[in-house]
C-alpha cells in the first residue's frame, strides 16, 4: 500500500475517533477531555496504554494464581494422598471443606485444578497478556497512532474480560466447585458433569465455566476486530507493510486467528449450554448411559463434533500463544545484536503461512477418534506443513544471532533462551504429528512436556522479555538488572527440571490425568537414572515450587521499579522502531510530533553512520541512498 | 418493517428533524415490542403446552389408528413414530402410578389418512377435541415440546432464543436512544447522535438479516 493512501484514510479516521471525545477547544467538551477523574483516567479508561497496563497487571495476577493451582496439584502427585503441611490446614476454609478435608486433596478437586490452572493459563493468562496486554501497549505506538481505532470497543473488551475472569472465580465457590472436565471440556462427560442434587442447575462448576468462557471470547473478538483496523488503518505515514516492526505482523495474525477461530467455538459453547440447561442433545449420542440409566434425552447429537468445534479453536489458540512471542522475541534479538533482523521478508511470509495453515491441522489432537485413514492423512500432511514456515522463523532467529555484537541484558538473556525452549517444544511435536506415534502418546505426559516446552520456557519467557524490554517505555525507568538475572536463571533451570522428565513419564506411558501420580501403576518396574516414573513426580514438583519461590524477585523487582528504579531516556535500548521517539511514558495522545517513517523497522549498524542504530523516523540522506544501492550486502555484516 | 422505520429514523436526524426522529424511532421500538411478545407470550409456551410420543417400533402397529401408516406407505410418505397433541392428564409425567397419557389429538393423529394432512401446515392448527390414550409402556420417549424433545426443537430454542436476545439488545440500545438523554446528545452534537442511529441500525439490518434466514429454515420447511 502507498503512503499517500494511508495518510488520507489515516487522518479521516483520526477524525472519526476525535468524534468520539469532541475535541472543540474552550467548550465544556474539552474540559471533559482533559479533567477526566481518577476513575476515568486509570480505571474505565479508553486510552490504550492504560488497558494495555490493566491488561497486563491482570494477566499476570492469573497466571500466578493458575500456576499456583499446579503447585498444590504437584503435591498430590508428588504425595499422593499424603496431607499438605501447613497450607492444607486453611485450604478448605477458603476452597470449601470438600477439596482438601484433613489437608488430603479429593480426587474432585484435583480435576477441578487441572481444567482450571489450563483455563486460567491459557484464556485468562497468556492471551491477555501477550496478545491484549502488549499489543494494545506497543502496537499503537510502533506503528506511531494516537490510540486504537475504537478506544470504547477496546474498553468493552477489557471489561468483557474482566466480566468473564470473575465468572471463572467465583465457579471455585459454588457448591461442587470449579469445572472439572479437562481445559477442553469433552462431551459427553462435561455435558453430563457436575448434575446432580449437590449441584445447582445453573451455578455449577461447569455451566459457570461456559458463561465465562462466552464473556472471554466475546472479549478476545472486540479487541481482533479493534487490532485489525488500527493496523490496517492508523499506520503512520510511510509505514508501509514491509517497513512494519516484525512485532506488528505477529499481532496482526493473531487478530485473525482469534477473530475467525473463536466464533465456531462460541457456537459451540451455547450449544453445550442448552445441553446442559435445556436438556437438547447437541452433543449427546442416542441410548446415552449414565451410572446405568438411560439419560431422558433425545439424542441424535455427536459427541466428537465438539472435538471439531474445539479444536478449530484450539489449534490457532495454540499459535495465537506463541506468534506474539515470536514478535517480542524478534524485537529483542535485533536490538541486542545490533544487527538487522536476519530474512525479513521470509518471516512476515511464514507468520502469514502460519496463519493459514494453522486453520487446517486441528484433527491432530483428535487422532484417536479413529477418523479414516483419508482425513487422517490430509491431517497428518498439513500438520508437517505447518512446521516448516515454524521452522524458518526459528532459524532465522539464530541466523540473526550470528556475527552480532551481543549484549546480555535482561530482555536479551530471556528472548535468547526462548530459542532453544520453543525448539525442543517444536521437534518434540513432530512424533505426534504421525498418527501412528501418536497413538501412543495421547494424553501422557509426553504431551504436557510437549505443549509446555513451547508454553512455559517459550512463551512466557517471551512475556518477561518483553515486560522487561518495554519497562522502560510504560514508567520511564528501568527495571534492575541484578535481580532481573536472579529472576532468569532459577526459572531457566527449574523449567527445564520440571518438563524435561516429563517426556520420559511420558514414553514409559503416564497418562495425563492420573490423580495419583502414577503410584498403582503396574508398570512403573521401570528405572530412568535410578528412578522410576512415579518416582520422578517428587523432583518435579520440588522443581516447580523452587520456580514459584523465583517469581519473588520479579514481582518485587517489578513493583519496586515503579518509583526506584533507574531513571532512563526515552530510548534506552538504543532501538531503532517508533515506539522509542515517544516520551516515556507516553502522553494521552502518544506522540509529540506525529512520527514520519523514512525506513524498515531493524536499521541497526548501517555503515557509515556515527551511531550503530538508525531510527525509522531519521529521513534518507541523499549520500546513504547512492551507497545503499551499491553496497546492500553490507547491511549484513 | 422496523428494518425502514430505523432508516427514516437516521434519515430524521440527519435532516436535522427531532421530533421525526422520535416517533420513527418509537414504531422501530415497538414493531421489536411486538416481534418479542409474540415470540414469549404466544408462539413459545404454545410449544411448551404442546407434548408428543414417540411409539416403540413393536408398538406401532397398535397405534395405527393415529399414526396412518398404512396410507403413508402407500403415498410414498416417510412412517410416522410420533403422536402429538394436548396432553390433558399432565401427572402422567411424573406420576409412575398413572399408566397412560391421554392425550388431545393434533389433527394429524386424529385424521390420519387425511391426504390434507400429508405435508405440515404452515399456520398453526390447534389439537382436537378427539381424545387419544396412549400406554407409557409402549412410548420410547415423551415429552412436552421443550428442547429436549428433538434435533428440531433443540435447534429452534436456540436461534430462536439467541435472535430473540439479539433483538432484545436492539430494543434497549434503541429506547436509550429514543429517551430524553439522546435529546441533550443532539442538541450538542447532533452528528454524533446520527452516527449512533446509523450503527445501531447496521445491527438491526444484521438481526433482520439473520431472521430472513431463521424464517424460512424452522417455520416453512
Ligand atoms: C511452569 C509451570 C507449570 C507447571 C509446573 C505446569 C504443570 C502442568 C501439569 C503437571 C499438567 C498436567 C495436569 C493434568 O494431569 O491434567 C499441566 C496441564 C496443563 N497446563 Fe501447565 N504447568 C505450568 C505452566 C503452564 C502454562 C504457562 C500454561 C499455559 C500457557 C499451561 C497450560 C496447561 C494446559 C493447557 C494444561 C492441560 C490441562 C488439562 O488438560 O486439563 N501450564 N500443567
Ligand atoms: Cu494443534
Amino acid at each position: 500500500m502507498d503512503a499517500s493512501a494511508s495518510l488520507e484514510t489515516h487522518g479521516q479516521d483520526r477524525h472519526q475517533h476525535e468524534g468520539e471525545h469532541p475535541p472543540s477547544p474552550g467548550s465544556g467538551a474539552a474540559g471533559e477531555h482533559h479533567e477526566l477523574g481518577w476513575w476515568r483516567k486509570y480505571i474505565f479508561s479508553t486510552d490504550h496504554k492504560v488497558i494495555g497496563i490493566q491488561y497486563g497487571l491482570c494477566g499476570l495476577v492469573f497466571l500466578f494464581f493458575g500456576f499456583s493451582l499446579m503447585m498444590l496439584m504437584r503435591w498430590q502427585l508428588a504425595y499422593p494422598g499424603q496431607a499438605l503441611p501447613v497450607l492444607g490446614k486453611w485450604l478448605p476454609y477458603v476452597f470449601g471443606p470438600n477439596t482438601m478435608p484433613d489437608g488430603k486433596m479429593t480426587s474432585e478437586f484435583y480435576n477441578s485444578l487441572g481444567a482450571m490452572h489450563g483455563t486460567i493459563m491459557i484464556f485468562m493468562g497468556v492471551v491477555p497478556v501477550a496478545f491484549a496486554a502488549f499489543g494494545n501497549f506497543v502496537v499503537p505506538l510502533q506503528i506511531g497512532a494516537p490510540d486504537m481505532t475504537f478506544p470504547k470497543v477496546n474498553a468493552a473488551s477489557f471489561w468483557a474480560f474482566g466480566v468473564g475472569g470473575i465468572i471463572m472465580l467465583v465457579s471455585f465457590f459454588v457448591p461442587g466447585g470449579a469445572a472439572k472436565s479437562g481445559w477442553t471440556s469433552y462431551t459427553p462427560l462435561a455435558a453430563i458433569a457436575d448434575k446432580g442434587d449437590a449441584y445447582h442447575p445453573f451455578f455449577n462448576g461447569t455451566t459457570l465455566w461456559l458463561v465465562g468462557f462466552i464473556f472471554l471470547i466475546s472479549s478476545s473478538l472486540l479487541g481482533a476486530i479493534n487490532f485489525i483496523t488500527t493496523i490496517i488503518q492508523l499506520r503512520a505515514k510511510g509505514l508501509t507493510w514491509m517497513r512494519l516492526p516484525f512485532f506488528v505482523w505477529t499481532q496482526f495474525v493473531t487478530a485473525f486467528l482469534l477473530l475467525l477461530a473463536f466464533p465456531p467455538l462460541e457456537a459451540a459453547i451455547v450449544m453445550q449450554i442448552m445441553d446442559r440447561v435445556a436438556a437438547t442433545s447437541f452433543f449427546l449420542p442416542t441410548g446415552l448411559v449414565v451410572n446405568g440409566a438411560a439419560l431422558h434425552i433425545s439424542g441424535g447429537g455427536s459427541p466428537i463434533l465438539w472435538q471439531h468445534l474445539f479444536w478449530f479453536l484450539g489449534h490457532p489458540e495454540v499459535y495465537v500463544l506463541i506468534l506474539p512471542a515470536f514478535g517480542i522475541v524478534a524485537e529483542i534479538l535485533a536490538n541486542n545484536s545490533r544487527k538487522p533482523l536476519w530474512g525479513y521478508k521470509s518471516i512476515v511470509f511464514s507468520v502469514l503461512v502460519i496463519g493459514f495453515l494453522s486453520f487446517v491441522v486441528w484433527a491432530h489432537h483428535m487422532w484417536l477418534t479413529g477418523m479414516g485413514s483419508t482425513v487422517s492423512a490430509f491431517f497428518q500432511t498439513t500438520t508437517l506443513l505447518i512446521s516448516i514456515p515454524s521452522v524458518i522463523i526459528l532459524s532465522a532467529f539464530f541466523i540473526s544471532l550470528w556475527g552480532g555484537s551481543i549484549r546480555f541484558n535482561v530482555p536479551m538473556l530471556f528472548a535468547t533462551a526462548f530459542l532453544p525452549m520453543f525448539g525442543i517444544g517444536g521437534l518434540t511435536g513432530i512424533p505426534l504429528a504421525f498418527n501412528s506415534a501418536d497413538l501412543y502418546l495421547h494424553d501422557t505426559y509426553y504431551i504436557i512436556a510437549h505443549f509446555h516446552y513451547i508454553v512455559a520456557p517459550g512463551t512466557i519467557f517471551g512475556l518477561f522479555a518483553g515486560i522487561y524490554y518495554w519497562y522502560p517505555k510504560a514508567t520511564g525507568r528501568i527495571m534492575n538488572e541484578f535481580w532481573g538475572k536472579v529472576h532468569f536463571w532459577p526459572s531457566l533451570i527449574c523449567m527445564n527440571v520440571i518438563f524435561l522428565p516429563m517426556f520420559l513419564q511420558g514414553m514409559l506411558g503416564m497418562h495425563r490425568r492420573w490423580y495419583d501420580g502414577g503410584q498403582g501403576w503396574t508398570l512403573s518396574g521401570e528405572h530412568i537414572w535410578g528412578l522410576s516414573g512415579f518416582q520422578w513426580n517428587s523432583p518435579i514438583s520440588w522443581a516447580a515450587w523452587i520456580m514459584g519461590l523465583a517469581q519473588i524477585p520479579f514481582i518485587i523487582n517489578f513493583f519496586w521499579s515503579i518509583k526506584h528504579g533507574k531513571k532512563v531516556n526515552d530510548n534506552p535500548w538504543e532501538a531503532t522502531t517508533l515506539e522509542w521517539t515517544a516520551p516515556s511514558p507516553p502522553p494521552h495522545g502518544n506522540f509529540i510530533v506525529t512520527p514520519v517513517a523514512y525506513r524498515g523497522p531493524y536499521e541497526y549498524s548501517l555503515p557509515g553512520r556515527e551511531r550503530d542504530f538508525t531510527m525509522q523516523n531519521e529521513p534518507v540522506e541523499a549520500t546513504e541512498r547512492t551507497r545503499r544501492k551499491t553496497a546492500e550486502p553490507v547491511l549484513v555484516g | 418493517m422496523s428494518s425502514v422505520t430505523v432508516v427514516l429514523a437516521w434519515a430524521a436526524l440527519k435532516m436535522r428533524k427531532y421530533r421525526a426522529y422520535w416517533w420513527y424511532m418509537l414504531a422501530t421500538i415497538l414493531c421489536g415490542v411486538i416481534f418479542l411478545t409474540v415470540k414469549l407470550v404466544y408462539e413459545w409456551p404454545q410449544k411448551f403446552e404442546h407434548f408428543g410420543a414417540y411409539i416403540k417400533p413393536e408398538a406401532l402397529e397398535k397405534y395405527e389408528l393415529y399414526l396412518g401408516n398404512k396410507h403413508a406407505a402407500e403415498k410414498g410418505l416417510p412412517p410416522r413414530l410420533e403422536i402429538s397433541g394436548h396432553l390433558h392428564n399432565r401427572q402422567a409425567l411424573t406420576d409412575p402410578n398413572i399408566k397412560e397419557y391421554e392425550v388431545g389429538l393434533d389433527p394429524v393423529n386424529a385424521d390420519p389418512t387425511n391426504p390434507a394432512m400429508d405435508r405440515p401446515h404452515f399456520f398453526y392448527v390447534p389439537p382436537t377435541e378427539k381424545i387419544g390414550k396412549i400406554e407409557k409402556a409402549d412410548v420410547e420417549r415423551a415429552t412436552m415440546f421443550l428442547p429436549t424433545h428433538s434435533a428440531y426443537f433443540a435447534s429452534y430454542f436456540t436461534i430462536t432464543g439467541l435472535h430473540g436476545m439479539h433483538v432484545l439488545g436492539g430494543v434497549l440500545v434503541f429506547i436509550y436512544m429514543w429517551l430524553p438523554v439522546s435529546k441533550k446528545l443532539y442538541q450538542h452534537n447532533p452528528e454524533h447522535l446520527a452516527n449512533r442511529v446509523e450503527v445501531a441500525g447496521l445491527f438491526w439490518h444484521f438481526v433482520d438479516l439473520v431472521w430472513i434466514f431463521v424464517f424460512p429454515l424452522f417455520y416453512l420447511l
